[in-house]
């Protein structure tokens, strides 16, 4: 079975090796680097850069747990590091392209017909029939409709990534993920960091008490954030810019030395040519039924291209699933639920499953558990105790719904509760399995011990 | 001499039996001829009478369990004679096992009794009715309950003992099992795969698990749910028993009486109910609420006195006569059904008589009717036109020789006059008994009912 995927981000690749692994003749079709947006200009890069930040800040703090140190930033050997990571991540991606077999081009690809790829490289076009398609385009930066905001000081994700000095101010017109994140890194470099978010609230999508906590762990950094407020232009001068911003009371200017604008991403799939072979899509994003299939049956759509969440792990675990289909088996259902959603601020902030607004809104019958971090052993060793773990679960069978997490290796922690999510475990299995001491992880069985309002190692609320 | 009782074997196709209830305590003297216990099979309940005299010194297979045939359930012996190791040595048949107990009974080697065996996954699993049912009600997995019972057979005490929650309970389980598995060549099932939820929702739903289970894949609670609602639920439990409640048991008993008893006809009629409508919209204008049940009645007493035999009772070969009109009118109830009296209706006006309905019914339907209610009815009504039916034969309510069947009101056109007209037209459907009641003593009781219910100035003669 011939297959080909287009796109080597970590929806493309992942699908390609999967195809290869059921014995598929798979070509990858990139028109970039290996990696996509993720390894190159996304997750992996911004955590590089978080990383020198959270370093940067340890040294700055180590005083109190005895280490004096001159902390002083070379932002250029940063960018250097950051590159490293990178390039290193993208050969690897490389070498598993050469140890699956599978053919890389270096090339765009649109359709011809269902099955029919046409293909142009720097030698040319060609064109190459395939008997699965796999779409795995990925998606760019939105650029919102603000006069003024194609001036050279506004700049997107990629090019806030790419600064080569660190700016002394900077505006960041959207308060998600990419913008808190970015700020989290520049705040920490020294910049003068305003975020102008047009929602109530940063991190929309996260649980409203722990953003809460993570906004005024910005606002402590000295990241001025403004909520509910629209950008009514920006004007770019040779040295700054400056965004005009109304709030429902007044209108300011802000200026800052760039202006970056991260208010989302939008499916990159214009050039594929879904029209001539009538795949349908809406506004750019691919339809895609629970097997990524789209409404061509032999032609799969995985990740930023066909997901409206865009998230790196969605597209993986997408991709595994299409390349699955597409060689002929029977996957494995893709819950969506199990997806974590993860923030690299400090602490770091993370979550799967419902948010208690999103179970009041389901208008369900649950309980809730909290357990402070402070009460935590290892977390007040490593950054004094700040964060929350927060255990939501329903009423009747104690089955767990969601698992927030805002403190050190939150990221990490979270998977518990997105194996227990996908489990259908209830409060019962996180508290009768045995968890390490001292650990972070604890933390989580006692959230779960709270919800029943019987937390050890804290004074129980209920 | 002592003797041990053993499971009766009751008939060729009878396997095993569960004691239903003991009449004798252990300790209790015991003389032949008496009532000894009661074995449940899962045809029919048998009484068991003593064969021998003495005391009744130990009770094996106590009540609510179960026994194989031929398998010891009890001992009687002298009071002070010695019953030590007396079951193990009277095995009836060679190779079978004594059901355990503390009285030192053989048990089968290398089972710890206590314990309980535990099966090879995959292996068929013996269980008693009575286990099987418990377990069907706990929505507990036979599979993951150990058996006590002989050959590892599973008793209503395990399942009684067994906590679907107690996961060190199934970690033992499953580690007995394995070590046991590693001893067989076969290779052994997969275990079962459910999620936590999953078990939770089958427990509480009463489904087995190993029903809803898909070789190799998890069982969720979406999966049981599914189930739930899916035709495998109907293939797996195509049948279920549960006990007459006493109301059912009543009105079996007296309906088969009544069908059995006398020999009844049926007759319908088409009554024109413009009248009868007319008086009860006119009487809503009034704010007085009348039902069509009240109106009938209403006009069948004060018709059923013109119609003795219409009214009267058989005794053997007796007629009695009755003076007056008791009517009943039968009530639905979510179990089953009522039929309580109006006294005199003869005597009563139609807005008596429905407040009188109105109040007999919600008792009846509140299970606080007094019994005296139901007594003494000398003629019954009962409606199901509300249901939308156009006939049917109802049974006499017994010692009453007739019941009026109350049918759905249907406009139908009608010829009259040189054209056709659309009239509210309701059946109904008298049953009477031959036995006092002949077909034209019937008919003529219908053809004046029916004269009254479309012409009611009647009513004033």
């Amino acid at each position: 079975m011939k297959i080909a995927v287009i796109g080597g981000g970590p929806g493309g690749y992942v699908a390609a090796i999967r195809a290869a692994q059921l014995g598929a003749e798979v070509t990858l079709i990139e028109k970039n680097k290996l990696g996509g947006t993720c390894l190159n200009v996304g997750c992996i890069p911004t955590k590089a850069l978080l990383h020198s930040a959270g370093l940067l800040d340890e040294i700055r703090n180590g005083a109190e747990a005895g280490i004096i140190a001159e902390a002083k930033l070379d932002f250029s050997k940063t960018q250097n590091h950051k590159a490293k990571v990178v390039n290193r991540l993208v050969s690897g991606v490389g070498g598993l392209m050469k140890a699956n077999k599978i053919r890389v081009i270096q090339g765009t690809a649109s359709f011809l017909k269902t099955n029919l790829l046409r293909i142009v490289t720097e030698k040319g076009a060609r064109e190459e029939a395939f008997d699965k398609i796999i779409i795995a385009s990925g998606s760019l930066p939105s650029a919102p409709p603000i006069p003024g905001a194609m001036h050279p000081r506004c700049i997107d994700s990629t090019g806030a990534l790419a600064l080569q000095e660190v700016p002394s101010s900077m505006v960041i017109i959207g308060g998600g993920v990419i913008g808190v994140e970015l700020a989290t890194a520049y705040a920490s470099f020294g910049t003068k960091i305003t975020i102008v978010e047009m929602m109530p609230e940063i991190l929309p999508m996260m649980d409203g008490e722990l953003t809460q906590m993570v906004r005024k762990n910005l606002e402590r950094k000295g990241i001025k954030i403004l909520t509910a407020t629209k950008v009514i232009s920006i004007e770019g001068r040779e040295e700054a810019a400056d965004v005009k911003v109304e709030t429902k009371e007044s209108q300011e200017i802000i200026t800052g030395d760039n202006v970056l604008i991260c208010v989302g991403r939008r499916p990159d799939t214009e050039a594929l040519g879904l029209d001539r072979v009538s795949i349908a899509s809406e506004r750019g994003r691919i339809k895609i039924n629970e097997y990524m299939q789209t409404s061509c049956p032999d032609v799969y759509a995985v990740g930023d291209c066909a997901s409206p969440i865009m998230l790196a792990h969605i597209a993986s675990a997408q991709g595994e699933l299409a390349a699955e289909h597409a060689a002929g088996h029977q996957p494995g259902a893709y819950l969506e639920q199990t997806n974590p959603s993860c923030v690299y601020t400090e602490p770091e902030f993370a979550a799967v499953g419902l948010t208690e607004e999103k179970a009041k809104a389901l208008n369900l019958d649950y309980i809730v558990g909290r357990f402070p971090l402070a009460a935590n052993g290892k977390a007040l060793i490593m950054n004094g105790g700040e964060g929350m773990i927060k255990v939501i679960a329903d009423a009747k069978y104690q089955e767990v719904l969601g698992v927030h997490i805002l403190g050190p290796r939150a990221t990490d922690l979270i998977a518990e509760g997105a194996l227990a999510i996908r489990l259908e475990a209830t409060l019962n299995e996180l508290i009768t399995t045995i968890h390490a001491h001292p650990t972070l992880s604890e933390a989580v069985r006692e959230a779960a011990l709270a919800a029943e309002n019987r937390a050890i190692h804290y004074i129980n609320q209920g | 001499m002592a003797n041990v009782l053993v499971m009766p074997k009751l008939g060729l196709t009878m396997t095993e039996g569960t004691i239903a209830k003991w009449h004798k305590k252990e300790g209790d003297p015991v003389k032949a001829g008496d009532l000894l216990y009661e074995v449940e099979t899962d045809k029919l309940t048998n009484e068991i009478e003593a064969k021998e005299e003495g005391v009744l010194r130990k009770i094996i297979v106590p009540e609510g369990a179960s026994a194989v045939c031929l398998d010891p359930i009890a001992i009687i012996a002298g009071a002070d004679e010695d019953i030590t190791g007396l079951a193990g040595s009277t095995k009836p048949e060679e190779g079978q096992t004594a059901a355990a107990d503390d009285t030192g009974l053989n048990s089968p080697a290398g089972v710890d009794l206590a314990q309980g065996l535990i099966r090879v996954p995959g292996e068929r699993i013996i269980a008693s009715p009575a286990a099987k049912k418990l377990a069907i009600e706990k929505g507990i997995d036979l599979e993951k309950i150990p058996g006590t019972g002989p050959n590892g057979r599973i008793t209503l005490k395990d399942v009684e003992a067994f906590d679907a929650t107690s996961d060190a309970w199934n970690a033992s389980a499953v580690q007995a099992a394995s070590a046991v598995s590693s001893q067989v060549s076969e290779d052994p099932a997969p275990r079962q795969k459910s999620t936590p939820m999953a078990e939770k929702i089958a427990a509480e739903l009463q489904v087995r698990l190993s029903e809803v289970s898909e070789a190799g894949k998890r069982t969720t609670k979406a999966d049981v749910m599914a189930f739930v609602q899916s035709d495998a639920q109907v293939h797996a439990q195509p049948e279920r028993t549960a006990a007459m409640s006493g109301m059912r048991k009543v009105i079996a008993r007296r309906m088969s009486t009544s069908h059995s008893t006398c020999p009844t006809v049926t007759y319908d009629i088409s009554i024109d109910m413009s009248a009868l409508k007319s008086i009860k919209d006119g009487l809503k204008q009034e704010n007085v609420k009348v039902s069509y049940t009240d109106l009938l009645t209403y006009i069948a007493a004060r018709t059923l006195p013109e119609f003795p035999l219409m009214n009267c009772s058989v005794d053997g070969e007796t007629l009695i006569y009755k003076n007056y009109v008791n009517m009943g009118i039968a009530v639905a109830l979510p179990d089953g059904l009522v039929v309580p009296v109006i006294r005199n209706a003869h005597l009563k006006g139609v807005s008596e008589i429905s407040k009188e309905l109105i109040s007999l019914s919600e008792d009846a339907k509140n299970g606080k009717l007094d019994p005296d209610a139901l007594k003494g009815g000398t003629f019954t009504i009962t409606n199901l036109g509300m249901f939308g039916i156009e006939s049917f034969s109802p049974i006499i309510n017994l010692p009453e020789v007739a019941i009026l069947g109350v049918n759905t009101i249907q406009m139908t056109q009608v010829y009259e006059n040189g054209g056709f007209t659309a009239k509210p037209l309701m059946k109904v459907s008298l049953t009477a008994d031959h036995r006092a009641v002949d077909g034209a003593v019937a008919a003529q009781f219908l053809a004046r009912l029916k004269k009254k219910m479309e012409n009611p100035y009647f009513l004033m003669l």
